[in-house]
């Protein structure tokens, strides 16, 4: 009997999801809640677990494509008993497998994407070979592969089967591999971690597709081998949680597309922390902390009017200016750091975001978060807080192009003019770094916008 | 600067030595009067009497037995043999007794001597006087075994031998002796024991050789660079020790390494030299390690035959090209 596999509804708001990445292939046996894919919203990227225990049967829907909600993704073919059964041979037709007993997540039959990238690229060479070198040396004679070679080749991250030998029996020489790499050869795929949510797919091509990154001129990583880790008696090995996994990703991403570029601005907040003073009590009231945060949220917002360039978004090599100005928040849970989003934060007073704010970073740590809660965000701010230090260079939350943090604020001396007299006075003193990613976002405009933050919040005339 | 043979870079290392030093003394058969069968030590009889420059009996037993007893007294002796064939009548003399000195006394008995003299063949010499022994030697812990291919060389390592502290067998090949014509320095040549010399710079390709192969090496490099390939020659000199860090050097500026000795193949300095590339340089290889030696069998009078078991210029043409095209 077949089961059909749906797209899931993820959030309130949710009507449609991307397939992000199939976990299994038609033909693979499943078990029950075993994860069959991820599935991508704006933010979250979920595993969909199997409804059943069976067969893969047709795929519907390929990686990448965004569907509605309730769409069938793909169809199961019931097991029958014994193949479940203990002691039961192995069925021969169907792949990988999830030996009984693991935990099903640790089990999952995944081809990592280098066994992707692999096999595509395996694919195009023989597909280029058929075109350019109708006489090609039997698969056998390529076999004899001299020490140096194979350790360039590895070096470089060639994939000898592409390079036409010249030595006996079609044997690739040294001459070849340096011939091949000072022709710019197209080294395999450079591993660039996925970002978050759509971007997932985007660098899941890239890493698939060899030849595009190297011919458009695209970055290349080197490859680097970490020593290899001695246990010593006293040290923890943690693997990476999934969250761990994804900020990893993430962050990797992001360093490697974006060149950033952080400028700091030191922002007076002696009237802002008068107001902070002023309304703290009432909030108090409602069990909402009043930090400096919702100022420079809704300072930023004012900045994006004059500056919009800042509140954007890079999909492959398009800008996409955003209307609406969704303020990410980072937030530090004990999973690690997330980045919830306040909707609209334009729209709301400097007394709603800091309830949004609490809101957020309550939920955030309940594990209450939903998939809308963190979906959409244009531009973000990392505030530490109190142990802030002087400033930071945050690494930019993909796909923005802006993240702002706030330093701790200190009270310094400072020189303040009153009355056309020069005086030293006291005051509290704020780091302010702005963090943007100059593929599009020049420094007139990073600094300008900085700036202009700075002004919004001394002049400290809020909404509130 | 004065134009110098191979055999009299020798002779005039001896000269020198022998008046830098009172302690250097020769021995060996028919090297006083008659100035040795090569004429090595012709003159330096009546420079330096009977007393330093002894005539022996045929007795290569004898000669190094008396050598090493004068080495251990303190005397700097350098024992001929008239052919290196026959130092395996004094194998017991060298293996046993100067090769261990040092080490069964732990380290307070110094042997001082050099045991010379002409070796290999090329020159219709039979079996008596064309062997190549250094193999064995190099096989001993406690001997140096030395190698010049070039007059330079030979002057130059003579001295270091005579003025090492421990026993070196010193091979000096009869076929080069007069053909070998160089100009050599007035000043003094030392050349110190366990290094290489780089014959000939290139990047396709190293040969790697000693002795009068060396010789044919170069004529092969020369022929190849017409087809414009560019071959390295390493001139070992010193096969113990051996000079590890060059060849790893060679090897890695060209990835192709071709062994060329007129040793016989097995068990030659050859198998040392290629063991070690693979032990120490596997991941620099793009080709096999190949080899030009003699075959293994005696070497022939007859110069037909001696040709066909003998390396030369042709056959070591053949293996680099084939291991060039590899």
């Amino acid at each position: 009997m077949a089961v059909s596999i749906v797209m899931p509804q993820l959030g309130e708001s949710i009507v449609e999801g991307t397939v992000a990445k199939w976990l299994v292939r038609e033909g693979d046996l499943v078990e029950k809640d075993q994860p069959l894919l991820e599935v991508s919203t704006d933010k979250v990227d979920t595993e969909l677990p199997s409804p059943a225990a069976g067969v893969i049967g047709k795929i519907l829907v390929a990686e990448g494509r965004t569907v509605d909600v309730g769409t069938v993704l793909a169809t199961i073919e019931e097991a029958v008993k014994q193949v479940h059964a203990p002691g039961a041979p192995e069925p021969a037709p169907p792949r990988a497998q999830s030996p009984a007993g693991a935990p099903p997540v640790r089990a999952t039959p995944r081809l990592s994407r280098e066994a992707i990238a692999e096999g595509r690229m395996r694919e195009a060479a023989r597909a280029r070979e058929t075109v350019d070198r109708p006489a090609a040396p039997r698969e056998e004679d390529r076999r004899r592969i001299s020490p140096l070679v194979r350790r360039m080749a590895e070096e470089h991250g060639i994939d000898l089967t592409e390079i036409r030998g010249t030595g006996i029996e079609g044997r690739v020489t040294k001459s070849d591999v340096l011939g091949w790499i000072s022709r710019g050869a197209p080294a395999r795929a450079p591993q660039i971690a996925p970002a978050a949510g759509r971007n997932a797919s985007i660098s899941e091509e890239a890493a698939a597709t060899p030849a595009v990154p190297a011919e458009e001129g695209f970055l290349r990583i080197p490859t680097f081998s970490v020593p290899r880790y001695a246990p010593q008696p006293g040290d923890q090995v943690i693997p990476f949680s999934r969250i761990r996994k994804r900020i990893a990703d993430h962050m990797v991403y992001s360093n490697v597309i974006s060149p950033r570029v952080t400028t700091v601005a030191e922002v007076n907040m002696g009237t802002v922390a008068t107001l902070r003073e002023a309304h703290k009590a009432a909030l108090r009231a409602e069990g909402v902390t009043l930090t400096f945060l919702p100022f420079v949220i809704a300072a930023l917002t004012r900045a994006i009017t004059d500056y919009p360039g800042i509140n954007a978004s890079v999909q492959e090599d398009t800008l996409i200016l955003k209307k609406a100005i969704h303020v990410g928040v980072a937030v530090d849970t004990e999973r690690g750091l997330l980045v919830p989003v306040i909707h609209g934060a334009d729209r709301k007073g400097v007394l709603d975001l800091a309830r949004a704010v609490q809101d957020l970073g309550n939920r955030a740590r309940d594990h209450a978060l939903t998939p809308d809660d963190m979906a959409g965000g244009t531009i973000a701010v990392t505030n530490p807080g109190a142990k802030g230090n002087l400033f930071g260079t945050p690494v930019i939350n993909q796909p923005h192009v802006v993240i702002v943090r706030m330093g701790e604020v200190v009270k310094r001396p400072v020189v303040v003019e009153v009355d056309g007299e020069d005086l030293i006075a006291i005051r509290p003193m704020m780091y302010l770094a702005l963090t943007y990613d100059h593929r599009v976002v020049d420094g007139v405009m990073g600094n300008g916008a900085l700036h202009r933050l700075r002004e919004i919040l001394e002049a400290g005339a809020f909404d509130l | 600067m004065a134009v110098v043979t191979y055999l009299k870079a020798i002779s005039d290392a001896l000269r020198e030595e022998m008046e830098r030093d009172e302690n250097v003394f020769l021995l060996g058969e028919d090297i006083g009067v008659l100035g040795g069968a090569f004429k090595v030590t012709d003159g330096l009889f009546s420079r330096f009497g009977p007393e330093r420059v002894i005539d022996t009996p045929i007795s290569e037993e004898l000669i190094v037995g008396a050598a090493v007893g004068a080495a251990v007294m303190g005397m700097r002796p350098v024992a001929e043999m008239q052919f290196m064939d026959f130092i395996s009548c004094g194998f017991d003399q060298i293996v046993n007794m100067a090769a261990t000195l040092r080490y069964r006394h732990g380290g307070e008995a110094r042997c001082p001597l050099v045991i010379r003299g002409p070796s290999g063949a090329y020159v219709h010499g039979g079996l008596f006087h064309s062997q190549n022994t250094e193999a064995w030697f190099a096989h001993v812990p406690g001997l140096k075994v030395v190698y010049p291919a070039t007059a330079r060389d030979a002057k130059g390592l003579l001295k270091a031998a005579i003025r090492d502290d421990d026993p070196v067998i010193f091979y000096e090949h009869k076929f080069l002796y007069r053909r070998i014509k160089e100009d050599l320095p007035d000043e003094e040549i030392i050349t110190p024991i366990g290094f290489a010399r780089v014959a000939r710079e290139g990047s396709d390709l190293s040969m790697i050789s000693y002795g009068a192969t060396v010789w044919m090496c170069l004529e092969a490099a020369e022929i190849l660079a017409k087809e414009g390939v560019s071959v390295e020659v390493l001139d070992l000199r010193t096969l113990a020790p051996l000079d590890r860090p060059a060849i790893r050097a060679t090897v890695g500026r060209t990835n192709k390494c071709l062994v060329v000795h007129e040793d016989h193949r097995t068990l030659g300095i050859g198998a040392e030299v290629a063991a070690f590339v693979v032990e120490e340089c596997f991941d620099q290889l793009d080709g096999p390690i190949l080899r030009v030696c003699s075959e293994d069998t005696h070497y022939a009078f007859s110069p037909n035959l001696e040709e066909f078991i003998l390396p030369n210029t042709e056959k070591i043409l053949t293996k680099a090209r084939a291991l060039l095209a590899y």
